[in-house]
């Protein structure tokens, strides 16, 4: 599920119990207002949102347990864990794709 | 070299009022972004301060640029090895000898080769650069700048094509 080329097709059930890792060969940085990703494997950049670059941190700074962090971040933008989780459970999905995140959906 | 991607919709929400800003995701194909000191920017030649474009942002201080993308590698045609003096002299170019690749793997040497296997590598891949590229020693004079380092350069590039 962590390969670049894969195509991660995860609920959102299974995505709040797993556990995510921002690989050392990514690195971020907010940049005017936005976070800007770079993978350095691929050489590729990527920009996301403020809502985006927070769960880069948030997966960072914690254990890699996701639901940890959703609940951070439903917190912060005062929303309801189960309102976001779908959203970010598809943005999820495009970092693993681009190799940005490694999701262990088996980890809960 | 990057995939445009669409952006996210936003994730759906029932709330009325948020503490901050609205919650929504996206991700995108972003730019590499470079920054240049003013003065630095000021001292190059308009051509060349028109290639960098508007800036993305900028302070009093230096400004930032989107750096443009190529989808491939570029053709090396020549490379410049600079070797600074003390004089006031006239700014020279020497070519070393043809398939010396010495000269090249001075500039190129890191503390990273380090083992024999290594050194090896980098010597076949200096080879094959003195082989195919133009390789040209400038003297450059400690009166000589940048910009004018690079206005000789580019009209010895333009005298040669």
């Amino acid at each position: 599920m962590s390969g670049p080329d894969a195509t991660p097709e995860l609920t959102t059930e299974a995505f709040i119990a797993a556990s995510a890792t921002v690989p050392d060969h990514v690195v971020f940085r907010e940049f005017d207002g936005e976070t800007v990703v770079l993978n350095l494997q691929s050489g590729t950049y990527h920009g996301t949102n403020a809502a985006g670059g927070r769960l880069l941190a948030l997966l960072r700074e914690g254990d890699g347990a996701v639901a940890p962090a959703v609940e951070r971040l439903a917190d912060e933008y005062g929303e309801r864990p189960d309102a976001i989780a779908p959203g970010l459970t598809r943005f999820a999905c495009e970092l693993t794709i681009r190799g940005l995140i490694e999701l262990d959906a088996g980890a809960g | 070299m990057l995939e445009q991607v669409e952006p996210h919709a936003a994730a759906q929400s029932a709330a009325v009022a948020h503490r901050g800003e609205a919650f929504g995701l996206d991700l995108r194909a972003a730019f590499p972004i470079a920054g240049i000191e003013r003065f630095d920017a000021d001292a190059l030649p308009s051509v060349e301060r028109d290639r960098l474009g508007e800036p993305v942002s900028a302070d009093g201080r230096s400004s930032r640029h989107a750096l443009g993308q190529l989808h491939g590698p570029r053709t090396l045609t020549s490379l410049y090895l600079l070797a600074r003096g003390d004089g006031e002299g006239p700014l020279r170019f020497r070519a070393p000898g043809r398939g010396d690749p010495r000269p090249v793997l001075s500039a190129a040497f890191t503390l990273i080769v380090r083992d024999e296997h290594r050194l090896q590598r980098q010597l076949e891949m200096c080879a094959r650069v003195t082989e195919t590229v133009d390789v040209v020693w400038v003297e450059v004079p400690a009166a000589v700048d940048a910009p004018a380092l690079a206005g000789a350069i580019l009209e010895r590039e333009g005298a040669a094509r």
